[in-house]
């Protein structure tokens, strides 16, 4: 059943004016991802990658086709009903980090839960709770500009996974890290994902990443291909 | 959006203010300077308002109406008619005038009662309050005054101080304190000598003359009337009865333009404050657009963002505010003074010891300082949540929009302009109607600034190429390619410079206007005035004898008089010079317009000529008929010329000697001119008379020359107040310029390390920055100055006019011009400074790594 | 830093909100003040005013006039006036001059002290500009006078009064000789042109009107000449020399004309009673009061009585009075044998001041016995000074026949403490 896919692109058309003519970066794109399914999302630079992220994300609009995610077709919502929705369904690990220079790890974390409206203690202790699973607790009271760029990185995972969003959203999640690192937060954030159940998709160029996922395909010429199909378990 | 998420996200903006304190400070600062001006220049006007309302309030008591004689005086036995022969009870005679009490540099009103008809009047001044008649009105020169004053003095009860009246000192000994019940009593009586009717005639030498008589008739409309058509036909011709406040209320008229052209500048310096509050806030959020970016990806609405901006805005103009009104309670400590000295030099006597904190001006300055802030924080508030979500952020969109806009808001600009100068087109508009349209003119003009700075950069650049190389053509460059950012700054410093231009040229073209009046009014070689309460006007008389005595001083050629008294005409309290000169006036009075044949009837019939600033105030021109209360009854005179005169804002009418004696039975005199003979050297003759004067009366004998400086030493004075407050858009300009430029070049610390990383020395990025703010201090100062120009236009040409009447040479002088210029480029460079020492220090890749 | 945007917001605003409190609750109060005065110069302080010490030789008409140095002086008109229906009404009229100081040379110290090395007074250089310039623009005096006017409506019990200040200067108060004329602002006695050249009695009018519209319009025509009292004039009041006045009185004037109260216009005629007396201090300490009767019989005769009351009421008090027969001629009473006996008081409900009421008057040896009583109770004059003036009721015998008369009664010291 379609319903049970958390995610369910339907001909997905995106194109940017540049100048006098309309580049098309998105063709009729097609994708489902069902619940729990980990994704990876080759494609090389201006290959559509962040494109089909935002659309994904519902921080930019498709021209055509439908965005269904977790039974909403978001392309359809307005620019605050998306926000709200974003707020709620989906958690964003950057490559960047995008911790907020502000807030404190832990601040950080709570911050989306907050948003949500969520007050109580439990959720104070959701927080601690992930930036325990990240190894960091002992940083919590810590601003980012103190955190080393992988532990910016654990504390961008905590906050994604800690408001339960429908799926997560991976940017290069690995791409301002040394490799060592790097491997390091990548099978640390699959094994949280896989632990907690969730859905997700990460966007990369690294190949390599392919071995943790479930599924992996490739935007060519703005359109998907899969290259490692589900086993059937 | 109230939502559970608030309080991060406050605490984020927060702990962003506190990062940049700089910014925080400047913005408070911004918003601080603004309000203080205004709640200054408010509570200065309201205080002087206050204790004008007050002592009028004191020394009219509970009076319903009053009788006022046709001249200044009435007399006495209009008085005893009114008692004796029509009964009527409730009226109190009033001999009223000013002078100075020994150790306190302040005018007093001295107020001449009669205590036994007080009691219904004022119960600081009756018989039953407890008032010693028999020191009291045995004419042996006693007083009363209130018991802070008595301690002011360091007196006691009993002694006695020197009461000076029009150059006369008279020693009369304090037979009692009024005690007051309250502070506003105290206030009120804070400048006010009581004496017995009898004192007071004699210090006024007014015997046989009141000033006017308060009555009290029947709050019942029908039963007043009875009572008034009763007291009218007691009246003898020239004599009337008006409404008790009539005449104060005309006096308090009398400064309402003076007060709304000070209110006008200090609302001039809030529009600065608001620019330099847009700027400040602009940057802030611009610094934090990567940082909203990522709260936007992470679900934070447009809403809660453009809330959280706005809230910062509040919190910056709550505590700009509060702390604008703190200093501008300070400041008006000091303006309240040159208020007041301007006030008791222009209309009347006045005297404000104290600032009257009034909740009015405080609430006025909270809403201007609270919504300007909210205002001008709006558009960087709504740009930031606008903020695109996306984690990187390409600021050149932006530009680009701007560059696109241009010929838009260029377009704006120049509507609103025209706008602005068409209403100062439309005859009738009044002295609001002028600001508006200057307003209207100031903001059209900042907006065609982007523009003016594109076109003026492809000036400066091949300039500075040539000097600087590759660093100069850069600097002006780095201007264009952020041009929504330099723009802000650039307009802020313009708008400022300029108005201190407009009132710098205003204030210059009237005092060269009136200097090269004074030069063709004063013919005579020396002049004799006694001193008077209010400094422009003559309110005090030459002792008979004394003129006598000065006429006949060998070596006076010789000599006119004048004489200046404040009667009624239909148009109300006015300001009547009478003059000896007969047709020789011509020589000193530069007519603007006069019928033809003027002169000839100028000495002995009923013609007269009216000041300009008269015609304008009350509409008359040549041919209009004017209606003088004399000692005839009412007359008519036909005003046949019309002089300039700079002496008083409220216009004068001009009267030949001859005439007046035929109207009027007094024959005092106020001045008096003296031509030497020949041969006789003018100080010599000066000297002279001074000894002959001595022991007669206090005068001033003045050559002419002496009475010059005199006279422009009291018009520099009377401006003192303007020019406090230019000197303060002076200082809020340069802090607006440092500051918006300050926080720019701060704000590039990334772009710097950049240029610093790529192999730029120390040196040369010092260089760099220091060029760039140069040139937008240079930018801005040479844009200030047409602005500047035509804001002083219309402030000579409209404003001025409009408020008083004048016509003023209109003159620009080139020295202040470059002083605005240097002032907004020694102010750009130093505000460059402080972030190029700050960069050329740092590591650069300190600033790279960040964020 | 868990300071929230409305915890950080409200210090501000409650500063402000302190701040716009505390202005905004300064109400704006009256103006209200008293005035204290410097030691006042001695209430009873006597040095330096003429006295009156033995009889002197009157002059008229100046001695109809004021006398300035004595500190004292009345004039003192009184009255009983009927309608043509009889409705009768009392009235005092009064005009009082008061000497605020010794008569010592005053100087305005304006004009002397200045530095015009001129001493010559202001007088100088004002005479030459105000033509204007007489007597009666001088407003500084040390005469002070009252007036005190009632009326004493019988029928209906009401006793109205009203008093009145002025400065005895700028032509507002005063006495005049030439022609008569005694007045504080509208409220005056003046004379009237008659056709004989007598000018010690002389028909005058009098008239004045109260804020509440009460007035009186008066012909007065003296039937009698001019009555001095005491030693020709000389009255001697306490046993201290000094403490004497000279008094001089009209007993008897045939009075008409009108008087008008609550608005009504009441024709009179009738009987008035002048007094005029002049004094620097009459009673001695340890005198309080004095109850002071006039009297008009039926048969012409006139009657003044006195006694001043001693505070120790073991002391014979001192009394004057005068006999006035319908010709003019006196029989002084000094020496004679006058028993008054009070028979009823009447508190005062206003101040609470017990005065008399009804007195029997005997005087054998000149075979008179009056019975006297007021004819209401409540004429109490509540003014800057407090006493009684009410109009009486007279009957009894005399030479064994039967009399009734008009007269009036005035009580001073009667004051509670």
């Amino acid at each position: 059943m379609r319903n049970s896919n958390i995610v369910d692109l339907r001909k997905l058309n995106k194109s940017y004016d540049e100048g006098t003519k309309k580049r098309h970066v998105l063709r009729d794109l097609e994708l489902e991802v069902a619940q729990g399914q980990m994704l990876v999302l080759l494609g090389r630079s201006g290959s559509g990658k962040s494109t089909l992220l935002n659309l994904l994300s519902g921080i930019d609009r498709p021209d055509s086709g439908q965005v269904m995610i977790d039974g909403t077709d978001i392309s359809l919502l307005t620019e605050k009903e998306r926000t709200l929705f974003r707020r709620t369904h989906i958690g964003f690990v950057f490559q960047a980090f995008n911790l907020i220079s502000t807030l404190t790890a832990y601040e950080n974390i709570v911050l989306p839960l907050r948003l949500q409206g969520k007050k109580d203690v439990a959720t104070e202790q959701l927080a601690l709770h992930f930036l325990e699973e990240v190894g960091l607790a002992d940083r919590k009271d810590s601003y980012p500009d103190r955190l080393s760029g992988g532990e910016q990185q654990r504390v961008a995972i905590a906050r994604a996974l800690a408001h339960e969003p429908s799926f997560i959203l991976a940017d290069e999640p690995t791409g301002n890290l040394d490799y060592k690192t790097g491997s390091k937060i990548l099978s640390m954030l699959a094994d949280l994902v896989r632990k907690n159940g969730r859905t997700m998709i990460i966007a990369t160029h690294d190949r390599e990443m392919g071995q943790i996922a479930d599924r992996v395909l490739e935007l060519q010429e703005g359109q998907l291909q899969e290259y490692k199909a589900i086993q059937e378990s | 959006m109230p939502t559970q998420s608030d309080d991060l996200l406050w605490i984020s903006s927060l702990r962003f203010l506190l990062k940049h304190p700089w910014q925080l400070a400047l913005s408070i600062l911004g918003v601080a300077l603004g309000v203080a001006m205004v709640v200054s220049i408010d509570l200065s006007n309201s205080s002087a308002q206050r204790a004008f309302s007050l002592s009028a309030e004191a020394v009219a008591g509970k009076a319903t109406h009053e009788i006022v004689g046709g001249g200044e005086q009435l007399s006495e036995q209009v008085y005893r008619h009114l008692r004796i022969d029509g009964g009527i009870r409730n009226a109190a005679p009033v001999v009223q005038g000013f002078g100075r009490l020994d150790g306190l540099a302040r005018s007093f009103q001295i107020l001449g009662v009669d205590p036994i008809a007080e009691g219904p009047f004022r119960d600081f001044s009756s018989q039953e309050s407890g008032i010693d008649l028999a020191s009291f009105i045995q004419g042996s020169a006693t007083g009363l005054v209130s018991n802070p004053v008595l301690q002011e003095l360091a007196l006691e009860v009993n002694d006695t101080v020197g009461v000076s009246v029009g150059g006369v000192v008279v020693p009369i000994r304090i037979v009692g304190t009024i005690e007051v019940a309250n502070e506003r009593t105290e206030q009120a009586l804070e400048s006010v000598l009581v004496v017995d009717i009898s004192t007071a005639q004699r210090l006024f030498d007014m015997r046989g003359d009141l000033s006017r008589i308060d009555l009290i008739l029947s709050a019942e409309q029908q039963e007043q009337q009875d009572q008034l058509q009763i007291i009218r036909s007691l009246l003898p011709d020239g004599v009337e009865v008006q409404y008790a406040g009539s005449s104060s209320e005309t006096l308090a008229q009398m400064t309402r333009a003076f007060e709304l052209n000070l209110q006008a500048l200090s609302l001039l310096a809030l529009l600065v404050g608001m620019f330099l509050i847009y700027n400040t806030m602009t940057f802030s959020v611009v610094q934090r657009l990567p940082l909203i970016g990522r709260m936007r990806a992470l679900g934070v609405t447009k809403s809660e963002i453009l809330a959280m901006i706005m809230r910062e805005a509040v919190l910056v103009g709550l505590i700009g505010t509060m702390v604008g009104i703190a200093s501008g309670i300070a400041l008006a400590q000091l303006l309240v003074r040159l208020v007041t000295q301007s006030i008791n030099d222009l209309y009347f006597v006045l005297s404000v010891q104290e600032l009257t904190i009034t909740p009015g001006p405080i609430l006025k300055a909270t809403l201007l300082g609270l919504g300007a802030t909210v205002l001008a924080a709006f558009w960087p508030a709504r740009e930031a949540s606008e903020a695109q979500v996306t984690t990187v952020l390409k600021r050149s969109n932006r530009e680009s929009a701007l560059m696109k806009r241009l010929p838009r808001f260029t377009g704006l600009g120049i509507v609103l302009g025209l706008v602005g100068g068409s209403l100062l087109l439309i005859p009738s508009g009044g002295i609001v109607v002028g600001y508006i349209s200057l307003l209207l003119v100031i903001i059209g003009f900042s907006l065609t600034i982007p523009a003016c700075m594109v076109g003026l950069a492809s000036l400066f650049r091949p300039v500075l190429g040539a000097l600087n190389g590759i660093i100069g053509t850069m600097s002006v460059q780095g201007l264009l390619s952020e041009l929504s950012r330099t723009s802000v700054p650039v307009a802020a410093l313009v708008v400022a410079v300029a108005s201190t231009v407009g009132v710098g040229v205003m204030v210059d073209s009237f005092r060269v206007t009136v200097v090269s009046w004074l030069e063709s009014q004063l013919q005579a070689d020396i002049y004799v005035q006694p001193p008077s309460s209010v400094a422009r006007f003559a309110d005090a008389e030459l002792l008979p004898e004394l003129v006598e005595v000065l006429q006949q001083t060998q070596g006076v050629e010789r000599v006119h008089s004048v004489y200046s008294e404040t009667i009624t005409a239909n148009f109300g309290p006015t300001n009547l010079v009478t003059t000896s000169l007969g047709a020789l006036a011509q020589q000193t009075y530069e007519i603007k317009r006069a019928e033809s044949g003027f002169w000839d009837r100028f000495p002995n019939q009923r013609v007269v000529m009216v000041s300009e600033v008269y015609a304008y105030r009350h509409s008359v021109s040549l041919g209009d008929t004017i209606q003088l209360q004399t000692d005839k009854g009412l007359q008519e005179f036909l005003i046949e010329a019309m002089y300039y005169d700079y002496a008083s804002d409220l216009g004068s009418v001009t009267m030949n000697r001859e005439v007046y004696d035929r109207f009027y039975d007094n024959r005092a005199i106020s001045g008096l001119a003296l031509y030497a003979s020949e041969g006789t050297p003018v100080e010599v003759l000066v000297e002279r008379l001074r000894e002959r004067a001595d022991g007669l009366q206090e005068v001033f004998i003045r050559s002419n020359r002496g009475l010059r400086e005199a006279s422009i030493e009291i018009f520099d004075r009377t401006f003192t107040v303007t020019y406090v407050l230019r000197l303060l858009a002076v200082i809020v300009a340069f802090v607006g310029i440092l500051s918006s430029l300050m926080a720019l070049q701060l704000e590039r610390a990334r772009e710097h390390a950049v240029l610093r990383a790529n192999g730029m020395t120390p040196g040369q990025l010092w260089n760099y920055v220091i060029v760039q703010t140069g040139v937008m201090g240079g930018m801005a100062g040479i844009l200030s100055l047409p602005l500047g120009v035509i804001i002083s236009y219309v402030l000579v040409y409209v404003i001025n006019l409009r408020s008083f009447g004048w016509t003023l040479e209109f003159l620009v002088s080139p020295s202040l011009l470059f002083q605005a210029f240097g002032l907004a480029v020694l102010a750009a460079l130093l505000a460059g400074m402080y972030p190029s020492i700050k960069m050329a220090q740092a590591n650069p890749a300190h600033a790279l790594r960040s964020e | 830093m868990k300071l929230s945007f409305l915890q950080l917001i409200s210090i501000p605003i409650v500063l402000a909100i302190l701040f716009g409190v505390v202005l905004f609750s300064e109400t704006e109060p009256e103006l209200e003040s008293t005035v204290s005065v410097a030691e006042a110069m001695g209430g009873g302080n006597q040095e330096g005013y003429l006295q009156a010490t033995g009889p002197r030789d009157f002059v008229f008409p100046d001695d109809h006039g004021a006398h300035p140095g004595y500190k004292t002086e009345w004039w003192y008109y009184t009255g009983n006036v009927f309608t043509a229906e009889g409705r009768q009404f009392g009235y005092q009229f009064t005009i009082f001059r008061n000497q605020l100081s010794p008569p010592t040379e005053i100087s305005t110290g304006i004009g002397d002290s200045t530095e015009t090395g001129d001493s010559s007074e202001h007088e100088t250089p004002t005479d030459s500009i105000d033509p204007k310039k007489s007597s009666e623009d001088d407003w500084s005096t040390d005469q002070l006078y009252l007036a005190h006017f009632a009326i004493s409506d019988v029928a209906e019990a009401d006793h109205v009064f009203e008093e009145r200040f002025s400065r005895g200067a700028a032509g507002l108060a005063g006495a005049e000789i030439d022609p008569y004329r005694v007045w504080l602002e509208n409220w005056s006695i003046e004379r009237l042109p008659n056709s004989g050249k007598n000018d010690q009695s002389f028909p005058m009018r009098l008239h004045g009107e109260m804020s509440d519209g009460t007035a009186i319009d008066l012909k007065l025509q003296p039937e009698k000449p001019l009555i001095f009292h005491g030693d020709q004039g000389y009255d001697q009041k306490g046993f201290d020399s000094g403490n004497a006045s000279y008094y001089i009185s009209f007993t008897r004037m045939e009075t008409q004309g009108e008087i008008v109260k609550d608005g009504k216009v009441y024709h009179v005629t009738g009987n008035s009673w002048m007094d005029h007396e002049w004094s620097t201090s009459a009673l001695d300490s340890g005198q309080t009061g004095w109850d002071w009767f006039s009297i008009q019989l039926s048969n012409g005769y006139d009657l003044m009585y006195y006694q001043i009351r001693n505070a120790d009421a073991s002391q014979q008090p001192q009394t004057t009075g005068t006999l006035v027969d319908p010709l003019g001629n006196t029989i002084d009473l000094e020496e004679l044998e006058v028993m008054l006996d009070i028979l009823e008081y009447w508190q005062s409900p206003h101040s609470g001041s017990r005065y008399p009421k009804r007195w029997t008057l005997k005087m054998p040896e000149l075979d008179i016995y009056l019975e006297l009583g007021t004819l209401f109770d409540d004429q109490e004059m509540r003014v800057s000074v407090q006493y009684f003036e009410g109009n009486l009721g007279v009957s009894g015998q005399m030479r064994g026949k039967e009399v009734s008369g008009t007269g009036f009664i005035e009580m001073t010291g009667y004051e509670q403490d």
